[in-house]
């Protein structure tokens, strides 16, 4: 009986503490996409992809992910100046690369960004890696 | 008897559960407050001598209404302009790797909500005073598709901007170890037609921003009782 109960009592913690971990996240432990988003591309290109009408372009537009899907991972490292359009708008503003992150975490960004935007899967490391040893 | 209690004491105990759940729940719930009047902030109390020589405890507060800039339109922006004016002030520069845009998007929320309401002005301080030129400004602004001077875009001399901050009682200076080298908080400080600090707001956070244009509706009214 006392077996029984102590089950069912570390069975409904075991639970309340997965709800805990997933409701927190809402990712299983270990997909840090989003985290990477927020820190490194959401201070400009905002929480939910709109960017800064006519400063900083938008990353919530399928079209445009799927267009630029060959080069993500070169502008992620390398960063992107110059006049762009997306979505009828221009912009010509200077985005700074971010050499210091891993292939992983890139392929970890692209996967947060296209499947949020774009309905897609992002980039994979190895992906990530061809790219950057030919961006132009 | 025994059984009876028990039951008594398990619903009690669920009773409880659920008040402290809804409480809790509710603490966390927090949409914009309906407010019947705003602080005047920045006083502080000081030993004044008055007319008759006589000491008195007096209350000083920031002079934000002396100032002298420079707009994106190459025009002087001083306090004088803001007489009778309520606006919205901020610090950031074009060149922000971190808090600006965000604070921009949301200034610009605001600057359509009150685009044709002629009492209402907003005033965005560049701290960058080497790079964020007056061309630049204007570049800025022109992207955004907003025009001075409702929404002014000012450079000057840092020590003069410096020294508004401080009047403001925010944060902006330069930090070498600050990402883009200048260091600022993203408050939205709501000054009224006096001159004076009415409220500060996150600029960061979209809910903060709507209690900001909620507040601002109130100071019209505040004010427009006093005309």
């Amino acid at each position: 009986m006392h077996i029984a109960n102590r089950l069912k009592v570390i069975g409904g913690v075991a639970i309340l503490i997965l709800i805990a971990i997933f409701t927190r996240t809402c990712t299983l432990p270990g997909d840090k996409s989003a985290e990477l988003y927020q820190s490194q591309c959401a201070n400009c290109h905002m929480d939910d992809g709109s960017g800064l009408e006519g400063l900083i372009p938008p990353l919530n537009n399928a079209e445009r992910l799927k267009q630029i899907k060959d080069q993500f991972a070169c502008v992620v490292f390398y960063g992107k100046e110059g006049e762009l359009r997306v979505g009828g708008a221009s912009y010509n503003g200077n985005m700074k690369g971010m050499p210091q992150l891993s292939s992983e975490e890139i392929a970890s960004i692209s996967s947060y960004v296209y499947s949020t935007w774009a309905n897609d899967r992002g980039l994979s490391v190895k992906q990530v890696n061809e790219q950057v040893a030919n961006c132009r | 008897m025994k059984a009876k209690n028990k039951v008594m004491n398990q619903m009690k105990f669920q009773i409880y559960i659920a008040l402290m759940s809804a409480v809790l729940f509710s603490s966390c719930i927090k949409g914009v407050q309906e407010k019947t009047d705003l602080p005047v902030l920045g006083g502080e109390e000081a030993l004044v001598t008055n007319e008759d020589g006589k000491p008195q405890i007096d209350t000083l507060y920031p002079d934000l209404a002396s100032f002298e800039f420079m707009n994106q339109d190459s025009q002087i922006v001083t306090g004088e302009f803001y007489n009778g004016k309520i606006y919205v002030t901020d610090f950031f520069f074009t060149s922000c790797p971190t808090i600006c845009p965000k604070m921009t998007k949301q200034m610009l929320r605001l600057y359509r909500a009150f685009e044709t309401d002629d009492q209402v002005y907003f005033l965005s301080h560049s701290i960058d005073t080497r790079n964020d030129s007056v061309p630049k400004l204007k570049a800025y602004a022109t992207k955004l598709e907003v025009e001075a001077p409702k929404w002014n875009f000012v450079t000057g001399k840092m020590k003069h901007i410096q020294a508004m901050a401080e009047k403001y009682m925010v944060v902006a200076g330069e930090d070498d170890a600050a990402p883009g080298g200048y260091m600022h908080s993203g408050h939205f400080v709501l000054i009224d037609g006096n001159h004076k600090i009415r409220g500060y707001y996150d600029g960061t956070v979209e809910q903060d921003v709507d209690q900001l244009a909620s507040d601002i509706e109130l100071l019209k009214e505040l004010e427009n009782a006093h005309r």
